[in-house]
């Protein structure tokens, strides 16, 4: 493992710093992250990078492959179209966590800000805490699975995917086109597996967990406006 | 993208320090300007006033003189890249409490003279730059008020002038301060009614309107605070989230697309802290869970 205090630096410096050192060093302690913005953008890869601390903006946006774990904070945007890998985060995100993330697991061991998922293509996203308004906005593929409560307009004008809560209420803070069912006994099967490889598995009432899902499967049809046909 | 701050303190808190800190948090939200407002706990009306390039100072201490007694001084000229050297004229004045909107308006008459501040309680210092040149140019450290407001800017609606920068105040309902995050679409529209109501305005910024607004609803038309505020949510297009301030009152307002963000955090009603960011209110309070406001929302805290 080598350590690296990267206090003081530019973004474009540590990922270019990373970016040389992951292919050698395949475990990467950071030290005095500083709050750094774009850390670990656009990174391809096999190796784990352990952030001693809080990040900012943008963490592990474009992520291919490694796994991030971040002792502390991150702030928004973090897994920004994420394609492969991990990203752990030990304390809360800000909002827009996993937005248009394509592949991948978030893990975010506190809680998220609003717009979770936002966009979201693919992969699973993790909420032990409370996630904030509009869960999933947008979604059209992926799962995300949020541990306490979710805030108003969850699931709003999803297109596919599906959002697991345990939120209990959750059948009054939806958004449109979408519903609550009950998790299909398949969906509990691979909801445990998933929370399992984070050892999250314990403790957790997987037959409370609720499915929101689109009411309209795909890419919706709208009317606007039918063109006067002038034909002579 | 800009960024807000806010802090009420019911107990003995260095809020000068703290709300510089917690806007150094925020500096990457915006770094053409920085400024806060604190409302300390004195009996001497101040006033703070911003002289243009090249413009002496006399016939402002002049026209003061008419409404009292000045102890005032005068800083040194401070140059702003582009802009030119401007001078801040500061003063305590001995003078009738009922009389301040008048000095104010006149003051503000002048194209050469920009009020920064002007009232019993409150006191803004606004810089060009981040919080570490607010830092700099002002001593911070010390300042033991009850509450405050404080703004990153990053200009997009107007120029980059110190008068342009936040907090803004409002010569109709003297002590009443504005931060503002976001856009106001129908601007020119609201302008043109207050301006049509005698409502005399300084700068081309759309957040000295909500100042204006919020004042004109106060004086004019005998609203509260929270009324008014009701009534600017209503009234204004575009997206917007923004912190009011009065002597007694901070109240936060969130449009209803709520793409500005704006998160609140209380603690054991001694402590109120407001945000754009969570990131800010590790100064004051680490590792907490701040609450987001509600879309279309207004919340008021009492100091």
């Amino acid at each position: 493992m080598v350590s690296l205090v990267i206090k003081g630096m530019k973004s474009r410096e540590v990922n270019r710093k990373l970016k040389e050192i992951l292919p050698i060093e395949k475990e990467i302690l950071i030290e005095h992250p500083d709050s750094i913005h774009n850390f670990a953008t656009a990174l391809k890869g096999v190796g784990k990078i352990i952030v001693k601390g809080s990040t900012g903006y943008y963490t592990g946006g474009f992520l291919e492959g490694p796994t991030l774990i971040v002792q502390g904070n991150t702030g928004m945007y973090t897994g920004d179209n994420m394609m492969k890998g991990e990203i752990i985060i030990e304390k809360n995100t800000g909002s827009n966590v996993g937005p248009s993330m394509i592949g991948g697991t978030i893990v975010v061991k506190g809680h998220s800000g609003s717009w979770a998922g936002y966009g979201m293509k693919g992969g699973n996203l993790i909420i032990c805490g409370n996630a904030g308004m509009w869960t999933g906005k947008m979604m059209l593929g992926g799962r995300i699975v949020v541990l306490g409560s979710v805030g108003m307009g969850t699931g709003d004008s999803i297109y596919n995917g599906v959002i697991h809560t345990l939120d209990q209420d959750v059948g009054e803070k939806l958004g449109s086109n979408v519903q609550v069912i009950p998790i299909s006994e398949e969906e509990k099967k691979e909801v445990r597996k998933l929370l399992s490889l984070y050892g999250l598995d314990q403790n957790i009432r997987f037959e409370d967990l609720k499915s929101v899902v689109p009411k309209v499967y795909g890419r919706h049809e709208y009317v606007l406006f039918k063109p006067m046909h002038l034909g002579r | 993208m800009c960024g807000i701050a806010g802090m009420i303190a019911k107990e003995k808190l260095d809020l000068g320090y703290f709300l510089t800190e917690m806007l150094y948090q925020l500096r990457h939200r915006g770094k053409d300007a920085t400024g806060l407002v604190i409302y300390e706990d004195r009996k001497d009306i101040e006033i703070k006033v911003a002289i243009n390039p090249g413009e002496d100072y006399k016939s402002l201490e002049l026209l003061i003189s008419t409404y009292g007694k000045i102890y005032g001084k005068i800083s040194n000229v401070r140059n702003y890249l582009s802009i030119g050297g401007y001078t801040f004229y500061e003063a305590t004045i001995d003078m009738e409490y009922q009389k301040i909107t008048e000095l104010h308006k006149r003051i503000d008459a002048n194209p050469c003279f920009c009020v920064h501040h002007l009232g019993q309680k409150v006191k803004v210092f606004k810089d060009t730059g981040d919080a570490s040149d607010l830092r700099k140019h002002y001593d911070l450290h010390g300042l033991y008020g009850t509450h405050g407001i404080g703004h990153v800017r990053l200009a997009t609606e107007s120029i980059e002038n110190i008068n342009f920068a936040h907090p803004f105040v409002s010569y109709i309902y003297p002590e009443l301060a504005i931060v503002h995050n976001g856009q106001l679409t129908n601007y020119f529209n609201l302008r043109r009614k207050l301006e049509n109501a005698g409502v005399q305005f300084k700068t081309y910024n759309d957040s000295e309107l909500i100042a204006h607004f919020i004042a004109y609803q106060m004086k004019e038309r005998k609203k509260d605070f929270e009324e008014a505020l009701r009534l600017s949510l209503e009234s204004f297009d575009g997206v917007f989230t923004f912190l009011a301030s009065t002597n007694e009152q901070i109240g936060a307002v969130r449009d209803k697309l709520a793409i500005k963000p704006i998160l609140f955090y209380e603690y054991e009603e001694k402590l109120y802290i407001f945000g754009s960011e969570q990131t800010c209110m590790t100064p004051v309070r680490d590792d907490i869970y701040a609450m987001e406001m509600a879309p279309g929302g207004i919340r008021i805290w009492s100091v």
